[in-house]
């Protein structure tokens, strides 16, 4: 028995149309938000520079985050998703972060000698925990 | 033509007048369904390239959210692409990891750099928005 809710893009007819032309299909699941929030961290010279978010959720949950980053280049207005790293001559300069069962911990790390982003400086995060588990 | 559609508001708002960052749901914004979500497993050895490949039978090439984890450190995933040289999580590990998405497969290759057997694990969603 065929049975379910969709609603389709405006032009489809939501009894033929694909699924990538669905706004909602019952067949799909959404990630299911659980916690969102910022933070800031204070660079002020060389290192790593972290902060917990405890979800105690007592598992994996999948999460993402995004961040604002260079304010002093004028780059407020940009959020930059997820991990990456950028090395230059002074150093480098990385996002990473990790997922426990209980705490995500995202962090910040500095070796450019303040050469890039002259210290000190402030970095905001934006992370999302969603309740979908990630180990099988 | 009639004004028509389906909107659900959080908790609080009107749904008549919610601004759209106050919907839960609303049928005018697409919307990140999980078109695919699934875990696999590989083993490999210092300088082993594991390859995981997903046909995904999506005619579209889907946005692809991965996470990863080692044996090495089993109490921790991390979102990929990670930082080339992660700092926090996995110490010691240098991971190389290369993503790709086709309109038929999910490819996921991981340049492992540990000195004995690791085993990756990894969680995948595919989402039914086409990049």
């Amino acid at each position: 028995m065929s049975y379910g809710l969709k609603i389709s893009k405006a032009g489809y007819d939501v009894k033929t149309a694909d699924n990538e032309n669905l706004i909602l299909t019952s067949d799909y699941p959404f990630l299911k938000a659980y916690l969102q929030g910022s933070f800031s961290l204070s660079i002020t010279a060389d290192g790593t520079y972290t902060n917990g978010v405890t979800h105690g959720l007592g598992y994996h949950p999948a999460y993402l985050h995004l961040g604002v980053y260079f304010a002093t280049l004028g780059d407020t207005d940009k959020r930059i998703l997820g991990c990456w790293s950028a090395e230059g001559p002074g150093g480098e300069i990385a996002v990473d972060s990790y997922i426990t069962d209980n705490i995500l911990t995202i962090g910040w790390k500095d070796t450019t000698g303040g050469s890039f982003e002259s210290y000190p400086y402030t970095v905001y995060f934006y992370y999302y925990l969603f309740y979908d588990k990630l180990n099988a | 033509m009639p004004d028509y559609g389906l909107k659900i508001s959080k908790a609080g708002y009107d749904v008549k007048t919610a601004t759209d960052i106050n919907l839960i749901f609303s049928s005018e914004l697409n919307t990140a369904a999980i078109a695919l979500s699934g875990t696999a497993q590989q083993t490999g050895d210092l300088t082993d390239i594991l390859t995981f490949t997903i046909t995904h039978g999506l005619s579209f090439i889907p946005y692809a959210l991965v996470y990863v984890n080692s044996s090495k450190y089993p109490s921790y995933w991390q979102w990929c692409p990670l930082a080339p040289l992660s700092f926090m999580g996995n110490q010691d590990q240098v991971y190389n990891i290369d993503i790709r998405v086709s309109s038929t497969q999910f490819i996921l290759r991981v340049l492992l750099a540990n000195d004995d057997d690791d085993t990756i694990n990894i969680r995948y969603y595919l989402l039914n928005t086409s990049i």
